[in-house]
């Protein structure tokens, strides 16, 4: 009787220290399926004063992935690739750019040189302004 | 009143040669819909550090040193109200009302009621006596011209005169630059003020600063008409969608008819501030 009782009472321990550790292994797997892979861009936004001005910029673009390849960053601003990395898994990238339109950069992998049509990351860097156009500008506001 | 409608002529005069074909045809006279293209609000509020020189001699007033600058408008039907206390020259008035009665594609035209000198009080410094020289607000006709990076605006208003209302008129020029994501302006602007309204802000009457055992006194003045000439150069810089960073420097050389009075020691008013504004 005593047996028994020690038995189911180890047997609810183990399970509950399994339960846990299946809960914590299935966090860190679903962290690390969210941080990876990622491309992040710094700043996000680029702020001018009107809207339809251009805006100046200097971003900081970093990415990483899961496993070492050939990885390329693309933009909507160009056909061309901004840049590639050879057996690499993470990488970093910065340019002054002028923007008129919200940019999107993504990271593309390269099989034997050979761009893949599938996106790997994204992100954009929005255009953003302070005074909204308009027909008779009211950010004018010097000359009232 | 026949100056005052020959005056007035001048700027519609103006507004008619740059824009011809919008006048003429009123083909760009928004009238598609009844909402009125300028209506709506705006405000923006900002700090900064201010410096005014000041010529007015025996004026107490000190704008130098920390400053509030506030621009607002808020517009409906037409009808409109404004706060122009930011950094442009036209600050003299607490407040303005008006109705934007025409719109073209360039143009727009208002009547308003505003002050167009701002108030002025007088204390001898050895004197308890306070002259105050008080701006009422007069009616005029304003145009503003919007072309891309260049903007216009003409004046032409009633003003508080002596000894009868006095008469004002300007014409402002605006150019817009950018670099990057700085944006520099310089304005140039004359200013004209009849005698009746120098006479009313500067001229002193017989007895009006008399001789005393405390005070010197001051000699009778009759002013005369004159034209200011303004000169503002800035910048604004955006340092996110809702706050801005300023400044600008800002110097206008006054007519004889007020350097020559008594009241006066100089022949400029220069200004200058920096300042972060948020943009609601």
């Amino acid at each position: 009787m005593y047996f028994n009782r020690t038995l189911i009472k180890n047997s609810i321990k183990h399970f509950f220290v399994v339960f846990i550790l299946l809960l914590l292994s299935m966090k860190v797997y679903s962290n690390e399926q969210s941080s990876v892979p990622k491309l992040t861009i710094k700043p996000n936004q680029c702020v001018s004063l009107h809207q339809g001005q251009q805006c100046v910029v200097t971003v900081d673009i970093s990415w990483q992935v899961s496993l070492v390849g050939e990885y390329c960053l693309y933009s909507s601003l160009q056909k061309n690739k901004l840049d590639c990395w050879a057996l690499k898994k993470s990488g970093n990238f910065t340019k002054e750019l002028v923007i008129e339109e919200d940019v999107n950069f993504t990271l593309k992998s390269m099989g034997d040189g050979v761009e893949n049509d599938e996106v790997i990351a994204s992100a954009v860097l929005e255009l953003a302004w302070v005074h909204k156009k308009s027909r008779l500008s009211h950010s004018a506001w010097r000359v009232f | 009143m026949k100056t005052f409608t020959k005056l007035l002529s001048i700027p519609v005069l103006i507004a008619s040669i740059l824009s011809p074909s919008a006048l003429m045809a009123g083909e760009e006279v928004k009238k598609e819909n009844t909402e009125n293209i300028r209506d709506g609000s705006y405000l923006d509020i900002g700090i900064g550090l201010g410096y005014q020189s000041d010529p007015f001699i025996f004026d107490n007033e000190n704008d130098s040193g920390v400053d509030i600058f506030i621009n607002g408008r808020y517009q409906k039907n037409g009808f409109f109200v404004e706060l122009p206390h930011g950094t442009s020259k036209q600050q003299n008035t607490v407040m303005s009302f008006g109705y934007n009665f025409l719109n073209t594609a360039h143009w727009s035209y208002d009547l308003r009621l505003a002050m167009n000198h701002r108030d002025l009080d007088y204390k001898l410094s050895k004197s308890s006596l306070v002259n105050r020289r008080v701006s009422h607000s007069k009616l005029g006709l304003r145009i503003l011209g919007d072309f891309d990076n260049t903007h216009l605006k003409f004046i032409v208003a009633g003003a508080s005169g002596d000894p009868e209302s006095g008469l004002y008129a300007s014409a402002w020029l605006s150019q817009n630059y950018q670099y990057n994501n700085w944006n520099f302006y310089s304005t140039l602007g004359i200013e004209y003020r009849n005698e009746d309204v120098v006479n009313y802000f500067y001229g002193i009457r017989e007895g009006e600063f008399p001789q005393s055992n405390e005070s010197d006194g001051l000699p009778n003045y009759q002013g005369k008409s004159g034209f200011e000439y303004t000169g503002q150069i800035g910048f604004d810089y955006p340092i996110t969608t809702d706050w801005v960073f300023e400044g600008f420097a800002r110097t206008t050389l006054l007519p004889s008819g007020i350097t020559d009075s008594p009241l006066v020691d100089g022949n400029s008013i220069s200004e200058a501030a920096i300042l972060v504004k948020y943009v609601f």
